[in-house]
């Protein structure tokens, strides 16, 4: 445990998470509230409180984070986005080809928007007076993104080709049905890949103050956590099955459209709780591979985030939302946040940032940093 | 005297300090440091909530940070910084349960009145186009989903049926229309949006020998095309899928979508009167006597009967599934409930003139 504010100690220095889950609970009923009355316009306003109380309860060394991220700028980002989706929806009622323009400069635009969220995120976050940048460039940005985004819209396109050329209820053709097969296999087997290059470009490309953020991963641990995920959906389905057979002895029972009623409770309970126990999963998994391989200073991060645990706090978080009917939410949410964050660990010294040049002798930043698009893209 | 961490934004060191409030000025007294600045360059900034620690900015970019307490909290006060109104809303337990009441009562009164009246706003906006093709694809998602059998119906009264509609004089406005035929294996008909009616040939054979009341029953569907009923209750399911996901939505999109799956495509009495008055009005002006109207509601309510009676309550679940497995198409009885008054309004509208709603 940490003795104070500004004492170095020896040995990785853990993060913690001061907010409760009442206190949340009144920041998140406010939110919604005034939300709903001002039809939308405070949900800039409410996204900014949410995200400072986050950020204010995350401590290192005993000191907070802090994100200055102006409402205005994110509400002139959603203006944004609203005129790009109304676009996009009315574009398709004039012509397909300017549909399918619309959809051009879209995925154009995307890899930039994400660029502008990673810079407004970074920007306007600070630990003890010094700033967060982000130093990613716009060209890293496009050759991370645009495989991935290209892919998606080949197997959109070829999708669409197929659906095209269905007779009403005859089987597509075979070679265009195995096309589409195969575009998805490849597409599934590249995605680890694909996110590994993504995290690779947000954590590489930090920067507190003098300090820079390194990324050590290559992909091999994200298919790791893929197989891992994949090997408990199999596992859950054969539970299921099992269960499934076990209870077929039994038989009898109310049939909705021939099938018997409770395969069908069985069924959709063993998927919910497939999904439920993957999520925590994967969340668990990937949190440890990408923290475990991100570096600070050259000195490396730690996570020892555990599956169990972790299953466990979502678990009674569903349980008592629904029980509560969704009024439970926001203490689930730091419940959650609270695990994942206490599991960071970092190796390095958090005396020794040294603010950037364009920081020191300014309150307020005004440089390229202040976005006046303030895009956020959660990823 | 309160103890706080100065740090002097050049770097991320840590100077314990003292912080002394006094009228105009912000005392802070390190081991190497002693600095008094006016309160006017000093911004108190804290985290919604009381957990986080107080920072207070110096217009130099140094910063002092408070750890959250009864100590922070005084300073907090002393400093005579207001609280936001969103947190002032918070401030006591008996506020936050306010808060919570209006909260629950506006969600209540948006979904009582606040979604159809946007609904009602959304759909004069629409354009048919969209409607139309929203109707197609619904259509065409039964059809595959298999809710239904092709018609059996010969061609030749198919079209019968579509000229003798089609011949009405019918109100400005209503649009297109286009009707279909399907085996429903009940009695049925109803309206898609962007003005597909889908009749069973099951109800077009129970209302042989009685034209009139097959063109009055198509009629009631096409005061439902004339209203667009469909496409305010698929706007009202979305609308409603849109709060529910604003409240539930990082919970679960499953749940905010059953939410709205649920409330869609369900007629309201008031939809389905005004389908009658229209059905009524149309005729009238046609000189189609509902007469035949009244009797051919009257064999699907003796229809019913002869089945179970709960159907009338128009809310029975449909408990023998078709030996084949597929989705069971409602009974009309079953979506057009009232079945006795709608008789006698039909009865009594073959003699005197109605009005339009």
């Amino acid at each position: 445990m940490d003795e104070g504010p500004g004492s170095v100690q020896p040995g990785p220095h853990r993060l913690q998470f001061t907010g409760s889950g009442a206190d949340y609970f009144g920041i998140w009923i406010v939110n919604l509230l005034l939300s709903i009355v001002t039809l939308g316009i405070f949900s800039a306003w409410a996204k900014v409180r949410r995200l400072r109380y986050f950020y204010g309860n995350t401590l290192l060394d005993g000191s907070a984070f802090e994100f200055h991220g102006s409402p205005i700028a994110l509400l002139k980002g959603r203006v944004i986005g609203v005129v790009l989706l109304v676009a996009y929806s009315q574009s398709s009622k004039v012509s397909v080809t300017l549909w399918l323009a619309v959809v051009a400069v879209l995925a154009v635009i995307f890899p930039w928007l994400i660029w502008k969220s990673l810079r407004f995120r970074l920007h306007n976050a600070s630990y003890r007076g010094i700033r967060f940048r982000f130093t990613g460039s716009l060209r890293a940005v496009y050759t991370t993104f645009l495989p991935p985004l290209l892919m998606f819209v080949v197997i959109a396109g070829w999708g669409l080709l197929v659906q095209s050329r269905v007779q009403a209820g005859a089987p597509p053709p075979p070679a265009l049905a195995a096309g589409f097969g195969l575009l998805m296999l490849a597409f599934f087997v590249a995605a680890p890949w694909f996110w590994v290059r993504v995290k690779r470009y947000q954590h590489a490309h930090a920067q507190l103050g003098s300090l820079a953020f390194g990324f050590t991963a290559g992909a091999s641990g994200a298919y790791g956590i893929a197989f891992a995920a994949l090997g408990l959906v199999l596992a859950l389905g054969l539970a299921a099955t099992a269960l499934i057979a076990l209870f077929g002895l039994f038989g009898g029972g109310a049939t909705v459209a021939g099938t018997p009623a409770w395969r069908i409770v069985v069924g959709l309970i063993m998927i919910y709780a497939a999904l439920l126990s993957v999520q925590p999963l994967v969340k668990a998994m990937a949190q440890n591979f990408v923290w475990r391989h991100t570096t600070l200073d050259s000195r490396p991060f730690g996570s020892d985030l555990r599956w169990g645990r972790l299953w466990w706090i979502s678990a009674v978080n569903v349980l008592a939302t629904v029980a509560t009917l969704g009024l439970f939410w926001p203490f689930a949410v730091v419940r959650t946040l609270r695990y994942q964050v206490s599991g960071i660990t970092w190796s390095g010294d958090p005396a020794s940032a040294l603010a950037g040049p364009t920081e020191a002798g300014t309150a307020a930043v005004g440089e390229e940093a202040a976005d006046l698009l303030g895009f956020d893209v959660a990823l | 005297m309160i103890d706080a961490s100065y740090f002097d934004g050049r770097s991320s060191r840590a100077v314990a300090v003292q912080l002394q409030l006094e009228d105009d000025a912000l005392r802070i007294i390190g081991a190497d440091l002693l600095r008094t600045v006016p309160l006017a360059q000093v911004s108190v900034s804290a985290a919604p909530g009381r957990t986080s620690p107080l920072r207070l900015a110096l217009a130099d970019g140094a910063l002092c940070e408070i750890a959250a307490g009864s100590a922070a909290a005084d300073l907090l006060a002393a400093l005579g910084r207001p609280l936001p109104l969103a947190e002032r809303l918070v401030a006591h337990p008996g506020r936050l349960l306010a808060v919570l009441a209006a909260f629950v009562f506006i969600l209540a009164v948006a979904y009582r009145w606040g979604v159809p009246l946007a609904a009602d706003v959304l759909v004069d906006h629409l354009s048919p186009r969209l409607e139309a093709r929203l109707g197609e694809a619904a259509l065409r998602g039964l059809d595959e989903a298999g809710a239904f059998q092709p018609s059996a119906l010969a061609a030749a009264r198919q079209e019968e049926i579509r000229r003798a509609m089609h011949a009405l004089q019918l109100p400005p406005g209503i649009g297109e229309f286009h009707i279909e035929f399907r085996r429903f294996g009940a009695p049925n008909a109803f309206a898609l949006p962007g003005g597909t009616i889908v009749v069973g040939d099951e109800l077009v054979s129970m209302a042989e020998g009685n034209p009139d009341g097959l063109r009055t029953v198509l009629g009631h569907e096409l005061g439902h095309v004339y209203y667009r009923h469909s496409t305010r209750s698929l706007l009202r399911g979305a609308l409603l899928s849109a709060l529910a996901f604003w409240y539930l939505g990082d919970f679960s999109s499953a749940a905010a979508g059953v939410v709205g799956g649920v409330t869609a495509m369900q007629y309201s009495r008031q939809a389905e009167h005004d389908a009658d008055l229209f059905a009524l009005h149309l005729m009238q002006a046609n000189g189609v006597s509902t007469h035949g109207a009244a009797v051919l509601l009257g064999k699907l309510a003796a229809g019913a009967a002869g089945e179970q009676r709960p159907r009338a309550e128009g809310r029975s679940p449909r408990a023998d599934a078709p030996a084949q497995g597929r989705p069971r198409m409602p009974e009309y009885l079953s979506t057009h409930p009232d079945i006795d008054d709608r008789i006698a309004l039909f009865e009594n509208g073959s003699r005197a003139p109605a009005q339009m709603p």
